[in-house]
């Protein structure tokens, strides 16, 4: 009872009002937003981390996103991930392709429970390359201090790490190579935006050392972004990490001199398709499935001028890709009445993913989508984390006055609160009230954590209907419209205050889903 | 005592305010008038829109710079004589002081007797006349002419008696410290309060008698306490003075010996009124607004801001007010304004607001308004402006910067706040004093002077200052119209040199020079520097406005507001001068059509590349500028574009049967497959399996598009071919277009394009009829797929027909022609280091022969050539002419694109020739190898077939071979099955087969033909 306590301890009346979404209440309620004694308690679900790819201008194949089952069994083997590696090798001045593996060791589980803190990330690479005698081995240790920073609508993870050992060495039929560690420095910083739905991150990295051969040359190689950050993004539909990099190898003692650009990208997502049943007397017409997809890509380009080399040996492209994995989605039952309805698939494959979860009934199509039904369907597709709010202790609050402990959607609006997905303001979160376009839309683009796109303020959007969008409403609309997820109808209409039915959210969500599986990875 | 009284607040009750000698009943009767009907009227007025506007008041050039001048430093809100002040700087009576650019007013200070003459005989409107007295003073004998301001108004006051004649000699004495205060008269000693009763009631009197004269008989003065301080010459003056309320002392005394203070002086100015303004040919008239508008004009000399305001003036009739906002085309801006002086604010009529009761001031003759005075603001109104910090919220007051920058305070409500909690109500919630949204826009309910209500308005507020995004920039009458992120539209003008404009380029990461540039000027190079036509529609802008004409802009920051968007290019034309246009195919299938001028930058992989190299297919990156002009209409520019080097390369042309699909993997198998290379159909394979990952691949039965599903279950059939075209995707392929076709399949060779239909149909010179093209048929040009429209006449075209004249796939490559490489050897003469070098005489390879030439010949060399002897690639630094590895004298085989050597090589003197076709290359061990196979024979200068029943041949390359395709030196591996090719050995090959049966032959210089 705690938070309830807290709720009218400054005298709030709980005034009863629509804009708990909106904007202006939004800003004021940041003045008076109540502050919660706990916090962090909820760790954010993790797919997989940055540097499953390594830092050294390689990839790997990375991990899987988690499967659909894994919600249901806990499946996780602790293990340490070894991925399948491939890096180029430029040190010998000839580029050599080598396989072999990276083992990531990031102890980043606990991060969300602590407010600052201190991990151990360890890479250790093996890759040879049998037909040219060439070898690689290496491993990086460092220490990666974080400390989290609470935003309004997302938090902030920002990570520096230091570097603990690096030891190296390579071998070719030109020369053995070998890190002088006294030499190394390795420095890497991330900047991590945890949206309500996705994580974004962005990493600076610079590192450089000084390799000697057997005869005490040396040849010292220098690593760092090329202009842009590594940049990536995890979400439960797909994951994308790309780095730009540039390594310079120079060594006057063997005189090389070597400009190198890398571009290496890891991708995983999870894409969806529908199995129709052969066998005609069969209790279910045919079943959705999930395929885990997953690529890695290198494209090298050396930009020095090396006669010696031909073209595919100065740019190249290589690409590292294992078979999809599937796995089954429950059967969508009970819909028939939406056989050959516009949003038959839409609605299909929500139930199938279990995003939508209501008994499904004659009739439901046409009707109304609240506000709390939408949130509780947003949360599913982003996986929010709802098992705090599971169960009711000593600790739990009360942030809404109209969704109690008590209420199905506790967990849901709880949950995405916490994600900062919606804000309390100490109001009724008008949990049964049916959604409009223009809040589905302002919680749409918030989940994606995109609503910058739309620039500062409350812009003129290009819909027609422009004037009658509300001025919380605009920026989001206008970062959707630019993102190509949200379009007018026809005419050019948004029609901001219409409310939306549930066969329209089905086709909203199933919509958004599909720009989180591909669409988002695109720019990266 | 006399500092008491200065600075007493009780000064004010000496001079009574408002005062009005003969009009002082009619204005009370406006007031019996309008006092009922007034405020109700303020939302009923509305036939004063439609009424006949009975005078028209323009403001004054001159007010504009009052209202600024106006703000007195010393005069602060609360004191009593401000309106007096006020009035008297808007009729040009008086003016302040500006000391280190601080303006002051001084009220406090003393007020000179010249002073005092000074205002008297201005009020009486005798300024022209003093002037021409001082102008016209004649000298007599022995004085000196002394350079004196007040000497006109001494003399005029000396002729109108109020000073004698002895006086005036005395104020005109240059030297006034020879003067005895006791029995002189120093013009620059402070006027007594008794003195100036006198001169006044004289003054007045010489003017106009019947408005005043001295009273003999003491009534008034008898009231004040301090009746007997007053010397008995003046107190018939003071009683008259009194009577007509022009001075009134505080009600217990008069002060007589007192001094009077400038602020004093102007109330007195201000009680003769009447008077006053009779002199000065002005009226004053009282009312109420009904009605204020704005009006916007915009010409080709440049734009005119008008505010009007309706005022239902005591006659019952329709005054106007004008405020005329004058922007020329060359940046002088005129303002006709008037002084507005509301409560304790100077301010522009532009501020009047509906319902305001005012007295106003105004010229019959010219139409002009000269001052406007509130003296009562509607019972219930709203003012907006940005919160200042509630530092006197304990005294229950708040502040706000209205639009004008005036600061206003009022007194709020007690229920609106509570100092013991420290909260304030903000939208009926409590909310705490530190949380309150200082400089954000709110605003406040006033109702009788007091503020019952606070609404916050959401943005940040600074009103010299906004921002937005630019809708309109009209670089020929200087102005721009910004969309404010309260969606309000804002037109504001700039003087092209004079605006100080930065603005981020969007390749720009960051601010280099790092500073807020106000703040810490730098005179270095900033790279956001930036003329004000770089400002586009749909930049995010912030404007900094000139204080004193908030139309003009000072200065703006701006940034680009880009969107990125994805497309193929479907086809991209040159217009001439227009630059190119391009049509693009979006992703989500749309097609969009965009302008692309010269100045736009165009990227391929990470080189700066012309437009000329967009070709069709290419996909790309653009970033565009989107700006909404108005709801439903996009404006968009592009201004940058990225060509993805590796997007949509078409890898291979594949032809089989229809295998296995597998949805899981998202792969389908090709049975008994072909690839298609130059001369046909080649590498047949039982089965292979393609990936099918890619977005959108095309799937067409003969011109239908169908679905994969549609494939699998009616394609599996035993006639039917599919064709299928992959990308380049890494180092693997994707599938991205297939089409199943059901006739007999042929292959024609390249041949030039005869016609085309731009459509469906085209001719080529070595098949009789026309070849038709469906949605199903695979184009690809230059190695993209894409719309037959791109293939014209004399594109270079392979055709693999389905049927007769059904083409199934058409591939254009660039005609190969090596004309512009020459390939010669030379004897080194002299090498200028890293220049040049020139052979003494040369052999130009023809066809097979070299024709030698004795005249010497000069190439340039840089870092690009490659230099090349038979075991190594040498440095450009190991091409010298001097020390043991000089160079000089030896022989080399130079390749050459005009004067630029490309390539230098020691080879051997080739003579014999072998021709054939690719049929297999072996990169590690660099062979080729070759069928069709035909030798030269030097002696009859004919290609002979190499042998009857096999011509096959292998050719080993070495360090010091070249191959030469399209004008340009390639590796090995760029050799393309079915190439066709030229190489000159130094081995007859003929003769080797014969005596050592042996087909294999160095190959040193080799055409691809």
């Amino acid at each position: 009872m705690k938070g309830y306590k807290q709720r009218y301890k400054h005298g709030y009346k709980g005034i009863k009002t629509k804009k708990s979404l909106g904007k202006k209440m939004i800003s004021l309620g940041a003045l008076m937003v109540l502050m919660l004694t706990t916090m962090l308690s909820v760790m954010s679900k993790a797919y997989g981390s940055e540097g499953e790819i390594g830092f050294f201008g390689g990839i790997s194949e990375g991990d899987y996103l988690p499967k659909n089952i894994e919600k249901h069994v806990n499946i996780s083997d602790n293990k340490t991930p070894v991925y399948a590696y491939k890096e180029m090798i430029f040190i010998s001045g000839e580029p050599v392709e080598v396989t072999g593996t990276i083992t990531v060791d990031v102890e980043d589980d606990d991060i969300m429970a602590a407010s600052s803190g201190i991990y151990k990330e360890r890479y250790i690479i093996k890759a040879n390359n049998k037909a040219n005698d060439v070898t690689l081995a290496r491993s990086l240790s460092l220490n990666t201090a974080y400390w989290i920073y609470e935003g309004e609508f997302k938090r902030q993870i920002i990570k520096d790490s230091e570097l603990v050992s690096w030891v190296e060495s390579i071998t070719t039929p030109t020369g053995a190579y070998s890190l002088d560690s006294d030499s190394a420095i390795f420095s890497k910083a991330t900047v991590e935006d945890i949206t309500a739905g996705v994580a974004y991150y962005s990493t600076t990295l610079s590192y450089s050392g000084i390799f000697k051969d057997a005869d005490g040359n040396e040849i010292s190689v220098v690593v760092e972004n090329n202009g842009d950050d590594i940049y990536g993004y995890k979400q439960p539909w797909s994951k994308v990490e790309t780095q730009k990099l540039t390594m310079s190898i120079r060594s006057t003692d063997l005189d090389l001199s070597m400009d190198i650009t890398l571009n290496p990208r890891l991708e995983a997502k999870k894409t969806i398709y529908y199995n129709e049943n052969q066998p005609f007397p069969i209790s279910f017409g045919g079943t959705y499935n999930q395929r885990m997809e997953r690529e890695a890509t290198l494209e090298y380009e050396i930009i020095s001028q090396h006669s010696n080399l031909t073209p595919s040996q100065k740019k190249n492209e290589l690409l590292l890709t294992t078979a999809n994995e599937i796995e089954k989605l429950p059967i969508p039952e009970g819909l028939d009445f939406i056989e050959g309805h516009w949003a038959e698939d839409d609605l299909k494959k929500l139930y199938s993913m279990q995003i939508f979860t209501e008994v499904p009934h004659e009739g439901m199509h046409f009707e109304a989508m609240t506000r709390g039904d939408f949130v509780k369907a947003l949360c599913l597709t982003m996986d929010i984390d709802t098992s705090p709010y599971e169960t009711i202790n000593n600790d739990s609050q009360q942030i809404f006055g109209d969704v109690g402990f008590e209420h199905p959607l506790y967990p849901y609006i709880m949950g995405a609160y916490h994600a900062k997905l919606v804000k309390g303001t100490g109001e009724d979160f008008d949990v049964n009230v049916p959604i409009t376009r223009e809040e589905a839309f302002v919680i749409y683009i918030r989940v994606i954590g995109l609503e910058r796109l739309g620039v500062t303020g409350s812009p003129t959007t290009s819909f027609i209907d422009d004037s009658l969008i509300a001025s919380w409403a605009r920026k989001e609309i206008v970062a959707g419209y630019r993102l190509g997820i949200i379009k007018g109808d026809d005419k050019g209409r948004v029609n901001p205050k219409q409310w939306i039915s549930k066969a329209e959210a089905a086709a909203i969500i199933n919509r958004l889903i599909d720009y989180l599986r591909e669409e988002i990875g695109k720019d990266y | 005592m006399k500092f008491k009284y200065l600075f007493n607040n009780k000064c004010r009750k000496y001079i009574s305010k408002n005062r009005n000698i003969s009009g002082l009943i009619s204005v009370i009767l406006v007031f019996i008038l309008f006092a009922n009907n007034v405020f109700a009227a303020i939302n009923e007025d509305r036939g004063i829109v439609s009424a006949e506007i009975a005078n028209e008041y323009t403001g004054r050039t001159v007010s504009g710079d009052m209202i600024t001048n106006l703000n007195f430093s010393d005069v602060s809100d609360d004191y009593w004589g401000k309106e007096a002040i006020m009035r008297m700087g808007a009729l040009d009576i008086t003016k302040g002081y500006v000391s280190n650019g601080v303006r002051e007013f001084r009220p406090t200070n003393s007020m000179s007797k010249e002073e005092a003459l000074a205002f008297i005989m201005r009020s009486l409107g005798l300024e022209e006349e003093a002037k021409q007295i001082a102008e016209g003073i004649v000298l007599g004998d022995g004085e000196t002419t002394i350079d004196l301001w007040s000497k006109g108004y001494l003399t005029l006051a000396s002729q109108l008696g109020l000073i004698t004649a002895a006086e005036l000699a005395d104020g005109l004495t240059a030297d006034q410290t020879v003067l005895d205060p006791e029995f002189n008269f120093i013009r620059t000693e402070p006027v007594s309060r008794e003195l100036i009763s006198k001169w006044i009631v004289q003054g007045i009197n010489s003017q106009t008698p019947a408005l005043i004269e001295p009273i003999y008989r003491q009534q008034n003065v008898l009231t004040f306490d301090d009746f007997d301080e007053m010397d008995n010459a003046f107190i018939p003056y003071i009683e008259a003075i009194v009577e007509e309320e022009i001075m009134v002392g505080d009600g217990t005394s008069f002060n007589p010996k007192g001094n009077l203070i400038r602020a004093e002086m102007m109330q007195i100015m201000a009680n003769m009124d009447t008077l006053l303004y009779e002199n000065m040919g002005l009226v004053e008239k009282s009312g109420y607004v009904g009605h204020v508008e704005t009006e916007m004009k915009v010409d080709g000399t440049g734009n005119v801001l008008l505010n009007k305001v309706l005022i239902r003036n005591s006659d019952g009739s329709v005054d106007r007010f004008i405020k005329e906002s004058d922007t020329k085309i060359n940046g002088v801006v005129d303002v006709k304004d008037a002084v507005v002086y509301r409560g304790d604010n100077i301010q522009s009529l532009s501020s009047l607001l509906e319902g305001d009761t005012i007295h106003y001031v105004v010229n019959e003759v010219t139409d002009e308004v000269y001052y406007v005075q509130v003296v009562k603001s509607p019972v219930l109104y709203h003012v907006k402006g940005a919160l200042e910090p509630l530092t006197d919220i304990n005294e229950g007051k708040i502040t706000i910067q209205n639009e004008y920058g005036n600061y206003l305070t009022y007194t709020m409500a007690d229920t609106l706040y509570n100092t013991n909690l420290k909260t304030i109500v903000f939208d009926e919630k409590y909310i705490n004093i530190s949380d309150a949204p200082i400089t954000n826009s709110i605003t406040l309910t006033i109702k009788n002077q007091l503020v019952t209500e606070i609404n916050y308005g959401g943005t940040l507020v600074t009103f010299n200052e906004f921002s937005g995004l630019v809708i309109e920039h009209n670089t020929d009458f200087n102005y721009i119209r910004v969309s404010d992120w309260d969606g309000n539209e804002v037109v504001k003008r700039y003087i092209e040199n004079q605006i100080d404009v930065e603005k981020e380029k969007y390749y720009d990461n960051e601010d280099q020079i790092g500073y807020f540039d106000q703040l810490f000027p730098y005179y270095g190079f900033d790279e956001d520097d930036a003329h004000i036509d770089e400002i586009e529609v749909g930049d995010i802008v912030h404007i900094k406005l000139d204080p004193s004409n908030k139309e003009n802009i000072l200065a703006i920051s701006a940034k680009t507001n880009y969107t990125v968007k994805f497309g193929e290019i479907l086809k991209a034309e040159y217009k001439g001068d227009e630059g190119y246009n391009i049509i693009l195919k979006m992703h989500d299938h749309s097609v969009v059509s965009y302008k692309i001028t010269d100045n736009i930058p165009v990227i391929k992989g990470s080189k700066n590349v012309s437009m000329s190299e967009v070709s069709s297919g290419d996909l790309v990156r653009i970033l565009v500028n989107q700006a909404v002009i108005a709801p439903g209409t996009l404006h968009e520019g592009v201004k940058e574009i990225n060509i993805d080097p590796n997007g949509n390369v078409i890898e291979k042309i594949y032809k089989g049967k229809l295998g296995t699909i597998s949805i899981s993997q998202e792969t389908i198998s090709i049975l008994n497959s072909y690839e298609l290379i130059q001369t046909g159909w080649k590498n047949y394979t039982t089965a292979i399996t393609l990936d099918i990952s890619k977005e959108d691949i095309e799937y067409y039965h003969e011109d239908e598009r169908v679905t994969l599903a549609y494939v699998d279950n009616y394609l599996r059939i035993d006639d039917i071919d599919m064709y299928v075209a992959t990308e380049k995707y890494f180092d693997k392929e994707k599938i991205t277009k297939v089409t199943f076709r059901e006739n007999r399949d042929s292959v024609l060779a390249y041949s030039n394009v005869t016609t085309t239909n731009g459509f469906n149909e085209l001719e080529t010179q070595n098949h009789d009829g026309t070849i038709k093209i469906d949605n199903g048929t695979i184009v690809v040009k230059n190695d993209k797929l894409i719309s037959v429209s791109n293939v014209m006449a004399p594109d270079y075209t392979q055709v693999v027909l389905n049927g007769n004249n059904q083409a199934a796939v058409i591939k254009v490559k660039p005609e190969p022609n090596n004309d512009s490489i020459s390939v010669m050897r030379g004897r080194i003469a002299h090498i200028n280091d890293y220049e040049d070098f020139t052979v003494m005489s040369h052999a130009l390879l023809s066809d097979m022969d070299w024709i030698y030439s004795p005249i010497e010949r000069t190439y340039e060399i840089d870092y690009e050539t490659i230099i090349k002897d038979e075991e190594n690639i040498l440095g450009i630094n190991e091409f010298i002419g001097y020390s043991d590895i000089s160079k000089v004298d030896e022989v080399y085989t130079i390749i050459a694109e005009g004067v630029k050597a490309t390539h230098i090589i020691k080879g051997p003197y080739c003579l014999e020739g072998v021709i054939g076709e690719v049929f297999e290359v072996d990169l590690e061990n660099s062979i080729i190898l070759l069928k069709d196979t035909l030798a030269y024979d030097k002696t009859t200068k004919q290609w002979n077939e190499l042998s009857r029943p096999n011509s096959y041949s292998e050719t080993e390359l070495f360090n010091e071979s070249i191959i030469i395709k399209n004008n340009k030196v390639i590796a090995l591996e760029e050799l393309e099955l079915g190439d066709r090719l030229r190489l000159m050995t130094n081995i007859d090959l003929a003769e080797e087969l014969k005596l050592n049966d042996n087909r294999k032959f160095p190959g040193y210089i080799i055409y691809v033909e």
